[in-house]
């Protein structure tokens, strides 16, 4: 391909890939980037065109490729470079190839399967469209199986048995990527204060003299109004959360974020323009192609609408990679296919996206189960964060849809002896009312939109046009002039919205295959079966109960509802609400790192156990998945993983 | 963003102009002749005579005859009859008239613009937009003059101006110093600001100035990365010869002076000033104070046959390459060219500053230009003749500069930017444009264009106060928008935003809506008490956040 | 954490929304137009249109401002009002924005212009009624009822809902909407200068002119103070009667 051979080929230019690739370059390693996707663009012109012109503001609409055209939802057979979509995860279009990327049909009418509903881009930078927190792992995370299992007897219910039997330790412990912690997050600018962080009962996890990069960014309105509200409390009403210490206040604290509270690396401070998901228009979040653009700037090179379609191998090392590089000029696709080798491999091209690729590479039918995978792991265990949604009703104007969309989480409830029994949970507050929850899907998009159309119409996809929430004089009001102003101008303001993201234990039936369905370059797409265990449900249970203190304490009048036919709805035993749940955009777990390759994918330099030139990388690595974000973790590791690279590649050429 | 009126436009107007009057007739019989800003002592005297501490602003009229009355603008209305608003120019507007000409040419800085709705155009905004034009040739004019006092008139290609003279402006890097030296001073008499800029001139370049008198003769630009990568990183702009367009950055004395006695000039003195609400001093023609000043400039290196064509300004300069890892850095002699130029401009009624663009003629061509085959080259960044080049593309990585090639791109210029204007000049722009050209025709001057200027238009919102604030009091924490609905919407220089053009909000070049999201190294804004301004907003400059 | 942004709750059955990008196009990083029903705004930005006429003006100000229930000093925020001028001789004044312009266009130029003129006629030949009145007149038929809430959506949101398609369908069938809907966002321009986040005290998602810090504060800003010491609001109510 080149004069100078290549030391390291990366699949896919998201945050783990673009970090290797720069601290690689940094050190004149000749490193070559496949990105399936578009390059990175001189500016936001386009995707702001296309955000602000969208019907639907969901996470990827200001990135291509479109999802919808004049004609409704387009084929994902008919995509190059497809990815799936937050539109195509309702009961019509989640189990239907023709719109949905994901192939999602359950082929195993006994196993009751549930959308999965998280989603990633596929273009330079990978998910940009990322929130932008970054907290960090607490300790007992790495060690869910010696902390909460090893030591207990089993529960009598057989469901809530088998999911603890599934946790597992991690290889390393929280010291073991504590710098590299650091490293991150001067990496992606982290804001914070270290007090906040200090969760109670959680010790260690900082020294004493460590700063952040940025101060912390200030908590919003409606932060402080939950702070307050839930700062005195009787132990006896939190005493279900079975924390180790009587809850008598829960404090709400900032949450770290890869967003700029001051310059920094040439790169504005956040002016809040409350979009942080899908963009932020001046770049004061981090997002990958700025270490990408580092990366390239100190000589990665970055090849963009290359699809890597197989791992090819060489009795147990890794030979090369095929790429598709296609091109679509109107309506004529262009490919050439053709193979790159370097020294030492990295996929990092997401947790279904890699899985996808390992599976694919059957090797002329030598590796029938794929590359990587000896254990049969490569792609089981597929976790997400799934989130227990509430909203409703202030008494008081909050004044939502301002600042970031979230500043501050109570995340003192992510560790305690509870989890012997239930998954763990963070609380999140939202600032950007119901934008997030109320939705009138492709149509109409989400809220202030809904509530908008339904107090002009007199219709009520809100829920909130009933003279119960409103105090109108009757339902489906349709109001004009200072009536309609007023009135809405009053509800917006008292908007909020609190979300609860949960655990999710490893499940080996939770999983990434391939489909038989293609994509427009004949590559096979991913197939997903995903469900959420009693473990985590009993999690949703004791987050329901909390919900109802807070909204409680709040005095809020409470909104929170589900479809009958929403397909991931589900019931819990002794509660009389059905539930539902919203992905976070974690997509974690599919190939898994431990000590033993039996039961793992990869160690824990992230490195393959059947591949000694191959390293697998991203959030897919993680054996449990706490209840933080993954980006800062998978980004710490991928910091780690570049030190072992580093000595592969002299062992390798030597 | 929509926003409030408290009061009426024309009130206001009437009551500020009522002051504005009565000071401008006490002034009216003080001048005897029209310019006397530039008052900064001969280049080449030998004996240090003191220079008044601070560049002149005036808030003379611009022509001598007077106006029918009531004249709301004191004189400062543009004297050109007729529309220009419209495709052509008005019939028998050219050629101007030598009184006129003089009048203009010597009519020196203004201490604040000078517009009002009511006028020739059609619209009020037209109006307003021509009230700010006009103003923004006259700072152009004024601050291009030369600094020995001269008339614009006379001066050749490579007459210092008043802008380049030390004692005017200061670059932004001999401000904001490392914290292991000493802290920037800016004395009033020639050999202070000598010694001052001996003791800040890199190693490499004092092998070059041998004479400290020579020390006045040349632009010393000490390049850093945003001296050849555009703003927040977005790339390098490379001429037709294959060489790095060049940025600096400069402040006048008020703002400086500004900066230092609030401890600005570090992140350390910021964060301890951090109860500070930073509001740069404003200009006024009432107090004839200039206020708060910052230039924007982008060079371009000539070669000996755009020497001697004498189309650019040019400057002797001295040029410091970037750091670049080990290697030492290369201190260049080069004769620069004028290729664009920023104003920006503080004063009592736009308080979001006035943003004034200007640009060599030769640039770039626009997209109309390129769409009907029609060019007015050979241009500085476009090459009419290539078709494979790809319009407004960022250069190929790497992009910082090779020691080895001089401010060469790539050894043998094998890349060269191919930039396209994407917004057309309105046509009031380019009939403004016309009228000045012809006004400075036969000097090196005619060669350069307004693009626009971006002004905040909304007076409802430029007029609301902090309270409880020192003055000038500028609000910044006003909501919903403390930018006032710019005017126009966007704006950019195709040398200094060259990959930021366009027109979707907030993604594309307009100089306010970035400009507002500055802020510096202070900490604590959040919890604001009533009344109390926001903190770490840092008044619409990037400067303070370069600090060190 | 969350993925935010759109639970789906509702579902869309058939034709959903034009994009202006096409999925090639995207992909190539280029921008293309698909045909649209209704007049592109994309298709003026080369040329200037001429302010409509005055009396037209004022009156599609003076019925947006009754059916929006915001004042024409904020709909129009160059609006100069004499008080010896009759409101339909007023100057709407232009600003840079001048967003009231795009919309006037868009009515004008749509499927229901002859209800738009409809309503243009009753303000000018009434124009001193009431808000009151001029909402009675509006939601008297069908055509005017759903296109007054056409324009309400249009000041609100900057998105465009065809009143028989959309709305009538929305508000005649409030269970289940079906059937070939169109709506759009205008323009990028349009999104940004939308009115109900001003009037939720906020600013639009994805367009912030505020500063670091700022959500901290209530949105009533202090120092918003009139000559009286009162509060002034974020924008201004339309008054009952003009």
């Amino acid at each position: 391909m080149v004069d100078n051979p290549i030391d390291v080929v990366i699949v896919g230019s998201g945050f783990a890939g673009s970090l290797i690739a720069n601290e690689l370059s940094k050190q004149g390693i000749k490193v070559v980037i496949l990105e399936a996707g578009p390059d990175v663009q001189p500016n936001f012109n386009d995707y702001m065109e296309s955000f602000y012109e969208a019907s639907s503001k969901v996470p990827e609409s200001p990135y291509p490729p479109a999802v919808l055209d004049a004609n409704g939802f387009i084929d994902p057979k008919t995509m190059a470079v497809g990815r799936p979509s937050s539109l195509t995860v309702g009961k019509s279009t989640w189990q239907d190839p023709t719109k949905a990327y994901l192939d999602q049909r359950n082929s195993d009418s006994k196993k009751h399967t549930s959308p999965f509903k998280s989603t990633y881009e596929r273009l330079a930078g990978g998910t940009g469209h990322w929130m932008g927190l970054a907290p960090r792992l607490v300790p007992n995370d790495f060690s869910m199986f010696t902390t909460y299992v090893k030591h207990q007897p089993p529960p009598d219910n057989e469901d809530l048995a088998r999911d603890l039997k599934n946790f597992v330790d991690w290889p390393i412990g929280y010291g073991d990527i504590k710098y590299f912690y650091e490293q991150a997050e001067v990496e992606l600018g982290v804001s914070a204060s270290v007090e906040d962080q200090r969760l109670p009962g959680i010790d260690a996890m900082f020294p004493d003299s460590y700063e952040y990069p940025m101060p912390r960014i200030p908590p919003s309105l409606f932060d402080k109004l939950v702070s307050d509200k839930l700062s005195q409390l009787d132990p006896k009403d939190t005493q279900f959360l079975g924390m180790k210490d009587p809850v008598t206040s829960l404090a709400v604290r900032s949450l770290p974020a890869a967003r700029n509270s001051q310059p920094y690396r040439n790169r504005r401070a956040c002016s809040g323009n409350t979009n942080c998901i899908p963009i932020c228009p001046i770049q004061a979040k981090y997002d990958p192609t700025i270490t990408l653009n580092e990366a390239t700037q100190n000589g990665a090179i970055l090849k963009p609408l290359t699809v890597a379609s197989e791992i090819l191998l060489e009795n147990d090392r890794v030979s090369g990679i095929r790429y598709i590089k296609y091109d679509e000029q109107g309506d004529v696709l262009h490919t050439v296919t053709d193979v790159i080798k370097a020294t030492v491999y990295v996929i990092a091209a997401n947790g279904i996206e890699t899985p996808r690729l390992l599976l694919m590479s059957d090797n002329n039918g030598q590796r029938p189960q794929g590359v990587a995978n000896s254990s049969d792991m490569v792609g089981r265990n597929l976790m997400d964060h799934p989130q227990y949604l509430s909203w409703g009703l202030l008494p008081d104007p909050i004044y939502p849809y301002r600042g970031p969309l979230v500043t501050s989480a109570i995340g003192e409830l992510c560790d305690g002896p509870f989890r012997k029994e239930r998954a763990a949970f963070r609380v999140s507050l939202g600032n950007e009312g119901w934008a997030a929850v109320v939705g009138g899907g492709a149509r109409f998009g989400g809220d202030p939109n809904v509530t908008t159309l339904d107090f002009i119409n007199g219709t009520n996809f809100s829920r909130a046009n009933t003279s119960k929430h409103s105090g109108l004089g009757g339902d489906n009001q349709a109001l004009l002039g200072n009536n309609l102003s007023s009135k809405l101008g009053n509800l917006l303001s008292r908007q909020f919205r609190i979300a609860f993201p949960i655990e999710q234990n490893p499940d080996p039936d939770n999983r990434v295959r391939l489909s038989s369905a293609v994509d427009r370059l004949n590559l096979r797409r991913p197939q997903i079966s995903y469900n959420i265990s009693e473990y985590t449900k009993r999690g949703f249970a004791a987050a329901y109960q909390l919900k109802k203190l807070i909204f409680g304490k709040l005095n809020a009048d409470e909104l929170t509802s589900v479809h009958e036919d929403d397909p991931a709805s589900f019931k819990i035993d002794g509660i009389p609400e059905l539930f539902t749940y919203g992905g976070a955009g974690h997509v974690m777990g599919t190939y898994r790192m431990g000590k033993d390759p039996k039961t793992s994918v990869v160690d824990d330099m992230q490195c393959s156990h059947d591949h000694p030139n191959l390293y697998l990388v991203g959030s897919g690595t993680f054996p449990t998945v706490g209840t933080a974000n993954p980006t800062l973790t998978l980004s710490a590791l991928a910091l780690r993983t570049v030190g072992d690279i580093v000595k592969k590649l002299s062992s390798l050429k030597a | 963003m929509k926003r409030i009126r408290s009061t009426r436009h024309t009130k206001w107007f009437t009551l500020a102009l009522a002051l504005a009057i009565a000071v401008a007739l006490a002034w009216l019989s003080a001048l005897s002749t029209p310019s006397s800003a530039q008052s900064a002592t001969a280049a080449n005297t030998a004996s240090p005579a003191a220079t008044s501490p601070e560049l002149h602003c005036t808030s003379a009229p611009v022509r001598k005859t007077p106006l029918p009355s009531p004249d709301l603008l004191n004189g400062q209305v543009d004297p050109f009859q007729g529309q220009l608003a419209g495709p052509s120019l008005p019939k028998d507007l050219l050629v101007i008239d030598a009184a006129t000409r003089d009048s203009i040419l010597g009519s020196g800085l203004p201490c604040q613009e000078s517009a009002t709705p009511n006028g020739q155009e059609k619209e009020g905004l037209e109006n307003l937009q021509r009230g700010f034009d006009f103003y923004s040739w006259r700072t152009f004019i004024a601050l291009n003059s030369p600094t020995d006092g001269s008339s614009i008139e006379k001066a050749s290609p490579d007459t210092p101006t008043v802008w380049e003279d030390m004692n005017n402006f200061k670059q932004l890097l001999d401000v904001m110093l490392p914290t292991d030296q000493m802290a920037a001073s800016w004395p009033t008499d020639w050999p202070g600001m000598e010694a001052e800029r001996r003791r800040l001139m890199p190693p490499a370049c004092q092998a070059v100035i041998k004479d400290h008198r020579e020390m006045r003769e040349w632009m010393v630009v000490k390049m850093i990365e945003e001296s050849y990568n555009e703003p927040f990183k977005t790339g390098p702009l490379i001429d037709q010869d294959g060489h790095y367009a060049i940025f600096d950055i400069l402040m006048n004395r008020q703002m400086f002076n500004y900066i230092m006695v609030n401890h600005l000039n570090t992140k350390n003195g910021q964060i301890a000033n951090s109860s500070l609400a930073v509001d740069f001093p404003v200009g006024s023609n009432a107090n004839n104070d200039l206020g708060a000043f910052m230039l924007k400039v982008s060079w371009k290196l000539l070669s000996g046959d755009e020497i001697k064509a004498k189309n650019f300004h040019m400057v002797n300069a001295l040029v410091l390459t970037p750091l670049e890892g080990n290697k030492a850095q290369k201190c260049l002699p080069e004769k620069l060219g004028l290729v664009g130029f920023h104003a920006v401009h503080k004063t009592q009624s736009r308080p979001q500053w006035i943003w004034t663009s200007f640009e060599h003629v030769k640039n770039v061509p626009d997209v109309n230009d390129v769409a009907a085959q029609k060019f007015n080259g050979p241009y500085n960044f476009y090459d009419e003749n290539c078709k494979s080049c790809v319009v407004n593309a960022t250069p190929p990585t790497p992009w910082a500069p090779d020691p080895d090639l001089d401010l060469s791109f790539r050894r043998g210029d094998t890349f060269k930017s191919q930039i396209v204007r994407e917004t057309v000049q309105t046509d009031a722009a380019k009939n403004m444009n016309t009228i000045f050209q012809s006004i400075l025709k036969g000097t090196v001057w005619e060669n350069y264009m307004l693009i626009s200027t971006q002004w905040p238009s909304n007076f409802g919102c430029t007029t609301k106060h902090s309270t409880n604030a020192p003055d000038p009091k500028t609000d910044f924490s006003k909501q919903p928008d403390m930018t006032c609905s710019p005017a126009p919407t966007f704006m950019a220089n195709s040398t200094l935003e060259t990959y930021s053009q366009g027109e979707i909000p907030l993604a594309s070049s307009s100089c306010i809506a970035c400009h507002g999201n500055a802020v510096s190294y202070q900490r604590g804004a959040s919890d604001r008490q009533n009344g109390k301004p926001s903190l770490n907003q840092s008044d619409f400059t990037f400067i303070l956040e370069k600090a060190k | 954490m969350d993925q935010g942004r759109e639970r789906n709750a509702g579902e869309a059955g058939g034709l959903v929304s034009i994009s202006k990008i096409t999925r090639r196009a995207m992909v190539a990083g280029a921008a293309a137009t698909t045909a649209m029903a209704f007049l592109p705004l994309s298709a003026f930005t080369q040329t200037v249109r001429p302010e409509p006429p005055r009396p037209d003006m004022m009156a599609f100000l003076r019925l947006s401002e009754s059916l929006t229930g915001v004042a024409i000093e904020t709909l129009a925020p160059e609006f100069l009002r004499h008080k010896e001028d009759a409101l339909l001789d007023a100057d709407p004044g232009v600003d840079p924005f001048d967003i009231k312009k795009d919309y006037f266009y868009q009515l004008s130029g749509s499927r229901s212009a002859a209800a738009f003129t409809d309503l243009l006629s009753f303000v000018k030949a009434n124009p001193l009624a009431s808000q009151d009145d001029i909402i009675a007149r509006a939601n008297a038929s069908d055509d005017t009822k759903f296109l007054a809430r056409t324009i309400v959506l249009l000041w609100y949101l900057g998105t465009w809902y065809e009143p028989d398609l959309v709305l009538k369908n929305a508000a005649n069938h409030p269970e289940s909407v079906t059937g070939p809907l169109t709506q759009k966002v205008l323009s990028p321009k349009s999104y940004t200068q939308g009115l109900v986040w001003l009037i939720a005290g906020a600013h639009p998602m994805g367009y912030s002119n505020l500063q670091f810090g700022y959500w901290s504060s209530d949105p009533l800003d202090a120092n918003n103070l009139d000559k009286n010491g009162n509060q002034i609001p974020l924008f201004i109510s339309a008054p009952l009667k003009r």
